[in-house]
């Protein structure tokens, strides 16, 4: 995953509030898709330094540093991950909790 | 665009570099005495060549950007030193030649402890690097965190 996407989520609420007033639009842009997407993205980094951190311990691989890296990159993800799940669950919580 | 992680690549490619280096370090150091080789005659020093490779990912391909500011380095060739040997007057010794000398390798141990020290340190500035690179990824998780 790219930290670049971190941009996406900016063009993530647009689509989903004009959903909102078309009540209907293309499903591939909305948050849940977004967040799946990144969820995979994140998954398949972290698949990625168990495999060299794996290859490693077996003496497969002696790339020790592109180990780590991958590692940090991984955590990094995760990281970012997590952030974007807080923000979102921030958002629904003041939606919830807006009196009617 | 360039990303944080395009710089712990390009730190990546560094480490790469300077392992070789000192892999390259060791080799000359192990053999400096050494008179005999598969190709014959005493070992030669190697030198590693490293070159900048524009850092070039699928993505950055993708956007049309070719020519992004950062360069990996890679090792393009191990030359060795054709410097004309060390000659010892041992005529004792098995790979004399008719005139009772031994061609050694003309490896300085010292110039060799000097390269080992800038090939350790350039490695510990690229993980400096590294980590300061992830030091502002995660400064940047850090805004709106309450």
């Amino acid at each position: 995953m790219d930290i670049s996407k971190i941009a996406g989520i900016q063009g993530i609420e647009s689509p989903s509030l004009s959903k909102f007033s078309e009540s209907k639009g293309p499903e591939s842009d909305s948050f849940s898709s977004f967040l799946d997407k990144s969820i995979n993205d994140v998954n398949d980094m972290l698949v990625d330094a168990d495999k060299k951190g794996t290859e490693l311990a077996v003496g497969k691989s002696e790339n020790l540093h592109e180990a780590m890296i991958s590692m940090e990159k991984a955590e990094t993800a995760l990281k970012l991950l997590v952030q974007v799940r807080n923000k979102a669950m921030d958002a629904y919580n003041q939606i919830i909790q807006m009196q009617v | 665009m360039s990303g944080f992680f395009d710089a712990l690549d390009v730190s990546a490619s560094a480490l790469s570099a300077e392992r070789l280096r000192m892999n390259t370090i060791s080799s000359n150091l192990a053999n400096a005495q050494t008179t005999r080789t598969p190709e014959g005659g005493p070992y030669r020093r190697k030198d590693p060549i490293f070159s900048a490779e524009p850092s070039r990912s699928f993505a950055s391909e993708l956007n049309g950007q070719m020519n992004l500011p950062m360069h990996k380095v890679k090792v393009v060739d191990v030359v060795s030193d054709q410097k004309a040997p060390r000659m010892v007057y041992q005529p004792d010794h098995p790979d004399a030649n008719g005139e009772g000398y031994v061609a050694y390798p003309n490896i300085n141990t010292m110039e060799e402890m000097v390269n080992l020290i800038t090939a350790s340190r350039t490695y510990e500035a690229n993980v400096t690097s590294i980590n300061v690179a992830r030091g502002m990824m995660n400064k940047a998780l850090d805004i709106g965190r309450r």
